[in-house]
């Protein structure tokens, strides 16, 4: 059997190709039950803060803010279940990927001091939509239309329909990142 | 210089190991997903699949889920042993001046 180097670098293209397409898949797979489970978060999030009086918002989200990175941290040492040591870490890393997160949308609170409860709102969509677009543009395509699509739904809730925005951010937001799980997870 | 596997050169097959050897990270892969990703026919994908387990480089189950037939492909470590030194030979083939 000869092989030339064309047949060699063709193959090699075929192989790297079809890996990429396999870790891109695999990639969709592991990030589905995240996408479902915090959408589930948010629909009941946004659901209770709309039927529940302001002071006690902050009450509603700290259980479910807490179960959503217990549920993550959880489901990340099941991806890593006979990983290498630095898939291992990956919990330490969704718990740091949150806090920061969360210390960033203080700190652009503190910065430009919304007038208004509808900033506070929609920012986390903005914020959740940006990160995937990101995660998108690097490794995952399907990842990055998901968070466009948050993001362009976050902003119409916004600014179209200010007067039913927590059930919006609920059902299109909330409901739209657990259809985007599902479609992730056929993938 | 390392030796060609001939099995595993023939371009489908060789997509299939390729894709084996990252997608079964998490355990056997579904008939119907690997058809998905190589998009390939039912019948030649079958083939070849029969090729490379008569060769000893995957594992073919068959079972059901409920009442739905179910077929998972695995790729084993002598298949996952032969497609690294079949990829090591194609590097040297097109590092070779």
């Amino acid at each position: 059997m000869t092989v030339t180097r064309s047949d060699a670098a063709g193959a090699l293209r075929d192989i790297e190709q079809a890996q990429t397409r396999a870790g891109e898949m695999r990639g969709y797979r592991h990030a589905a039950p995240y996408l479902i489970g915090w959408g589930l978060i948010w629909a009941v999030g946004y659901t209770l803060m709309a039927v529940r009086p302001q002071p006690e918002w902050g009450w509603i989200w700290l259980p479910l803010d807490a179960a959503g990175i217990i549920g993550s941290i959880l489901q990340g040492r099941s991806d890593n279940r006979g990983g290498t040591q630095a898939v291992a870490n990956c919990g330490m890393r969704i718990l740091l990927g949150v806090l920061f997160t969360a210390l960033f949308m203080a700190a652009t609170y503190v910065l430009f001091a919304p007038a208004t409860v509808a900033p506070f709102i929609v920012f986390p969509g903005l914020i959740a939509g940006a990160i995937y677009v990101a995660i998108g543009l690097a490794w995952l395509p399907r990842m990055g239309w998901i968070g466009f699509g948050i993001f362009v739904l976050s902003m119409a809730g916004y600014l179209f329909f200010r007067e039913w925005l927590l059930y919006w951010m609920a059902a299109v937001c909330g409901g739209g990142l657990m259809l985007s799980g599902l479609w992730l997870r056929n993938a | 210089m390392s030796a060609p596997d001939e099995i595993i050169h023939q371009s489908l097959r060789l997509k299939i190991m390729a894709t084996l050897n990252v997608g079964c990270a998490d355990g056997p892969m579904e008939f119907t997903r690997l058809r998905g990703l190589l998009k390939a026919t039912d019948g030649n994908l079958g083939s070849h699949l029969a090729t490379l387990e008569k060769a000893g480089y995957v594992t073919i189950d068959k079972d059901f889920v409920g009442k739905k037939p179910r077929t998972r492909v695995a790729i084993t470590p002598a298949g996952a042993k032969a497609f690294r030194g079949h990829v090591a030979y194609l590097r040297e083939v097109l590092d070779s001046v």
